[in-house]
């Protein structure tokens, strides 16, 4: 076996593979196949510090796609030269059909608006009630713990007298 | 079929003049994907060895690295030439240690650097980090030598203004996933060890190693925790709450490496009770709870514990409001018995260990949570290394440590914390026993036994990885 050789030779090799490899438009086609999958959530099983993350988020992504109202910047086309007729057309298509589309889409709008007002006043309520809760259990563990230790104490004194 | 006659086969598809992807279809359709690649690399060795087709090794692999593209990828027909490379001794192996959090001093990484320590003779190391490192602050903070290794830093822009904490819970699936910078580089290596709590990173080296210190977050977007090679865990306690997050069985079990022995331990200690444990702003690991049931054992049996101090040792940052709370409370006790000692060296907290008799550690107490819960509890072993009796809350990593009644006591209340203390105090000899007990158990987290067991598993594979064992 010629090691010089067969290294010159993977070297070459190599330059083609690095070329594949740069070229890949993400990780999921390097890695020959789709990557990411979908999992289910079981929130029965999460942690009380868990819900509350989850919980903020959740309504975080609520609150950034509140207004169900199309945005004409977001019609795009990728096509070289129809492109720009194709945004035009379909952007006129949009401000038509607004004329029909608004009214109800506005009212979804406010709907959303107060339901996810609602929702964050539940949530910080439930704040206050779980502050409030560990506060007391809180107070009922010390409680508690005065009064097993004022058990021995009396024990000790029942012992020595 | 057997191995043999398999890759002559093989090694005839892939000589051969037209491109013969079908047939390597067909050789392989038996056996399981995951070995492809080691029976492409056989019969490349092989073909390698014999060399008595002219111009017929790369032509052979170039076919099978286009065959690999087409079925599972470019990253692995760059990890098969990676491979063959180390397989025919044209190089060293190399390995990347990535740590989204090196930039920060603590336990999980001390663990991935005390394991890249141990490999450092045998692989050629890439640091991989988010912030930039020098060799001279690994020196500083853990006592080790790497400045042989190579330092990456990976820029985020996307975590430009979040200081030195990275979160990845910030990346959610609306947006696209800044880690995979880290997947892609990945690829370049022959190993790859995430020791991150970070399981945004998907693996392309050829043997890829997840670190697990605790699965802090349930699989959501981006997660790829299972698309390793190899999971290790640091405790049976991390093993079960992976099994309960992630729904899948880790594999190799290696404790972190405790590394606090003394040079001698003497026989004779002061009546000291240590506790050694981080200031936590939200007060996790305990230490007002330590310090009521410190005045509560004195108040009780004043005569018992007359000469006892209890000192609080631990790391704090700045501005900590929970330590001020705890500053104020003990002066306001006027018990001068209670001592804190924050941010000491490393002298002080050997010369604390070697003092002390009895150590205190009540992380997880009055917790719910099990992400707040210790996971293992590094200074519990640092303490028994030096022969003191621990005392510590029954639940966690602890459990596996300490052997109630035998190398210490497990406590789930104040009140159980105190009577075992009172009759450590009052019985020397059970002092003594227990601290030995404790000592000789201790190595079975010892830095030695770490090295051990990294250098064990990784040469193993590093071994499959040259010659792999085809079954």
């Amino acid at each position: 076996m010629d090691t010089e050789k067969i290294k010159a030779e993977i070297e070459d090799i190599k330059r083609d593979v690095s070329i594949w490899y740069r070229s890949a438009a993400n990780v999921a086609d390097l890695a020959g196949g789709s990557i990411d999958r979908h999992h289910p959530l079981d929130l029965w099983e999460f942690s009380d510090r868990e819900l509350d993350a989850w919980m903020g988020d959740q309504l975080t992504l609520l609150n950034e796609s509140i207004d169900p109202r199309p945005v004409p910047s977001e019609i795009t086309s990728h096509r070289r030269f129809l492109g720009p007729v194709i945004v035009r057309v379909k952007r006129l298509i949009m401000k038509l059909l607004n004329l029909y589309t608004h009214s109800i889409l506005e009212r979804q709008h406010r709907f959303n608006t107060e339901s996810v007002a609602l929702q964050l006043a539940a949530f910080i309520r439930i704040r206050r009630i779980q502050s409030g809760l560990d506060e007391i259990l809180r107070q009922l563990a010390e409680r508690r713990e005065l009064e097993s230790l004022r058990e021995v104490r009396g024990e000790i004194g029942e012992t020595r007298s | 079929m057997t191995q043999a006659s398999l890759q002559s086969q093989l090694a005839s598809a892939l000589l051969a003049r037209i491109p013969r992807g079908g047939e390597l279809d067909r050789l392989l359709q038996s056996q399981p994907q995951s070995s492809h690649w080691d029976h492409l690399l056989a019969a490349l060795k092989k073909v390698a060895n014999d060399d008595n087709v002219a111009g017929g090794f790369p032509r052979a692999l170039r076919a099978a690295a286009q065959w690999l593209r087409s079925r599972l990828g470019p990253a692995r027909a760059a990890n098969l030439l990676s491979r063959l490379e180390v397989a025919l001794g044209l190089r060293r192996p190399t390995l990347a240690l990535y740590d989204h959090c090196l930039h920060i001093i603590g336990g999980g990484q001390k663990y991935g650097l005390t394991l890249v320590d141990a490999l450092k003779d045998d692989f050629d190391v890439t640091i991989l980090t988010h912030r930039p490192m020098e060799p001279a602050s690994i020196r500083d903070w853990y006592g080790m030598d790497l400045s042989a290794c190579s330092y990456r830093t990976v820029e985020l822009p996307e975590f430009a203004d979040s200081g030195s904490h990275i979160d990845p819970a910030r990346v959610t699936r609306n947006m696209a996933n800044p880690f995979h910078r880290v997947s892609r580089l990945s690829g370049a290596f022959d190993v790859f060890v995430n020791n991150s709590m970070n399981e945004m990173v998907f693996p392309l080296a050829g043997i890829s190693t997840m670190v697990c210190h605790f699965p802090e977050r349930r699989p959501a977007a981006y997660f790829y925790a299972d698309r390793y090679d190899y999971v290790i865990y640091n405790s049976e306690y991390t093993a079960g709450w992976i099994e309960k997050k992630w729904k899948f069985t880790p594999h190799v079990h290696i404790y972190p490496p405790v590394d606090m022995p003394p040079e001698e331990t003497p026989e004779d200690k002061d009546p000291i009770i240590l506790s050694v444990a981080r200031f936590e702003q939200g007060g996790s690991k305990r230490q007002k709870e330590m310090v009521q049931a410190f005045l509560t054992l004195r108040r009780r049996f004043p005569e018992e514990t007359r000469d006892w101090h209890l000192v609080l040792a631990g790391g704090s940052s700045e501005n900590n409001p929970y330590l001020e709370e705890l500053r104020s409370e003990i002066r306001a006790t006027g018990d001068t018995h209670i001592r804190l000692r924050v941010n000491i060296t490393s002298e002080e907290l050997h010369t604390l260990y070697l003092r002390a008799a009895v150590f205190w550690h009540l992380c997880g107490l009055h917790q719910t949570d099990p992400a707040l819960v210790e996971h293992f509890g590094m200074t519990i072993g640092e303490a028994m290394q030096n022969g003191l009796v621990p005392v510590v809350f029954d639940g966690g990593g602890q459990r596996e440590i300490v052997k109630p009644g035998e190398t210490g006591f497990r406590v789930r209340t104040l009140e159980e914390l105190i009577r075992h203390t009172r009759r450590l105090i009052n019985d020397p000899a059970m002092r003594r026993r227990c601290g030995r007990a404790a000592l000789e158990s201790s190595r079975r987290f010892d830095r030695p036994r770490f090295t051990r067991e990294v250098r064990q598993f990784f040469m193993e594979r590093l071994n499959h990885y040259t010659n792999p064992q085809l079954p």
